[in-house]
Order: structure tokens, then sequence, then C-alpha cells
């Protein structure tokens, strides 16, 4: 029971990511699109590395670690 | 990154290659299991190639104006919610009742092919990123 309500919440996570994408890239809302997200997080150079980073930690993680 | 890419967008056959290089690279990296020196060595390379791009590049992204506040909280939500089910995942102790997003995952890269794939997936992502 309790590992179904953690795979309901990773669930509703995914689906809710993909609506919000889909919805963004229809263009008649005002919604942000993953790459205005991450078009966002890019404006500094912080950003940037941190953003490689973080997708340098989830190959590390999932395919080394 | 921008000119390597312009260089490859104006020459179909260069698209070609490199995309069989990413294909091969991944089905080589797919076969390395995990723990493992060539595991380390196939996920360092292209994730210091990426940090270094991401140190290197000068373009600098500009933020859409027409989108709503609402528009950029539902991402921080979303971002929130993960984060939360997964420190609670990991509070109670992350086993088979309380599994994080790896205890997930994690089986779905074990077959070597599935392994290549995600790899590509990663690579692929990486480069989007890239181009933000």
């Amino acid at each position: 029971m309790s590992r179904d309500l953690f795979v309901a919440g990773y669930v509703a996570v995914v689906l809710a990511v993909v609506v919000l994408a889909v919805a963004a890239r229809r263009g008649s809302t005002r919604l942000a699109s993953p790459a205005d997200v991450f078009g966002k997080l890019s404006v500094r150079r912080f950003g940037r590395v941190a953003v490689g980073l973080g997708w340098w930690w989830l190959g590390w993680h999932f395919f080394v670690r | 990154m921008a000119p390597v890419v312009a260089r490859l967008r104006s020459r179909p056959g260069a698209t070609a290659v490199a995309v069989a290089l990413v294909v091969g690279y991944s089905w080589v990296a797919g076969h390395f299991t995990t723990f493992t020196r060539p595991a380390e060595v196939a996920t360092f390379v292209p994730g210091a190639i990426g940090v270094a791009v991401a140190i290197r590049t000068h373009r600098s992204s500009t933020v859409r104006s027409d989108r709503s506040r609402t528009g950029w909280l539902a991402w921080w939500l979303i971002v929130a919610a993960v984060t939360v089910i997964e420190i609670l995942a990991l509070a109670l102790g992350a086993n088979h009742n309380h599994p994080t997003i790896s205890d997930l995952v994690n089986p779905w890269l074990d077959p070597t092919p599935a392994r290549a794939l995600w790899f590509a997936l990663w690579l692929g992502f990486g480069y989007w990123l890239s181009r933000r």
C-alpha cells in the first residue's frame, strides 16, 4: 500500500510534467515550457554550469553508482 | 559549441556521423556495469565535455517575458513535489515500500540495450541543454 502511494506520487509528477510541457508547447497559454525553464536557469554562467553539473550527476548516479 | 552545431547543420553527412558516434558510444557504454572503471570513464568524459561547454559558452539566454507567473510557478511546484517525495522515501529508509526514483528506475537500466538507450537519451538531453 505504502509503495503504491509512492509510485502514484511519482507517476503523478511525470504526468504533470507531460501535461505542462504539452500545454506550454501549444503556444496559446502563457505557461513556461521546459525549454523556457532551462533557458531561464542558463541566463548566467553560474546557472549554465549548475545545470551542466546537474546533468553530469544524473548520468553518474544512474550509469556509474 | 554553436559554430560546431552550425557546421554540422550545413553538412547532412556530418550530422549522420555525429548521430552514429553517439549511438555507437552509447552502445559501448551500455555494456559497462555500474561500479566499474569503464563505466566511470564512459560517463566522466561526456560529462566533463558538457560542463566545459557550459563554462565556455558566452551566449546568454533570454528569459521569456510573455510567460505568466503561474506558468513558472507550476514547474517549481513539480520540483518541490518530487523533492518532498524523494526526501520522504529516504527518511523512511528507501526500501521496497518506500522507493526512491533510483529504486524504481534501476531495474529498467539493467538490460544492455535499455542501458544503451538511456545513455543515448542522457547524451541527447545534455545536447538539448547546451542549446538553451
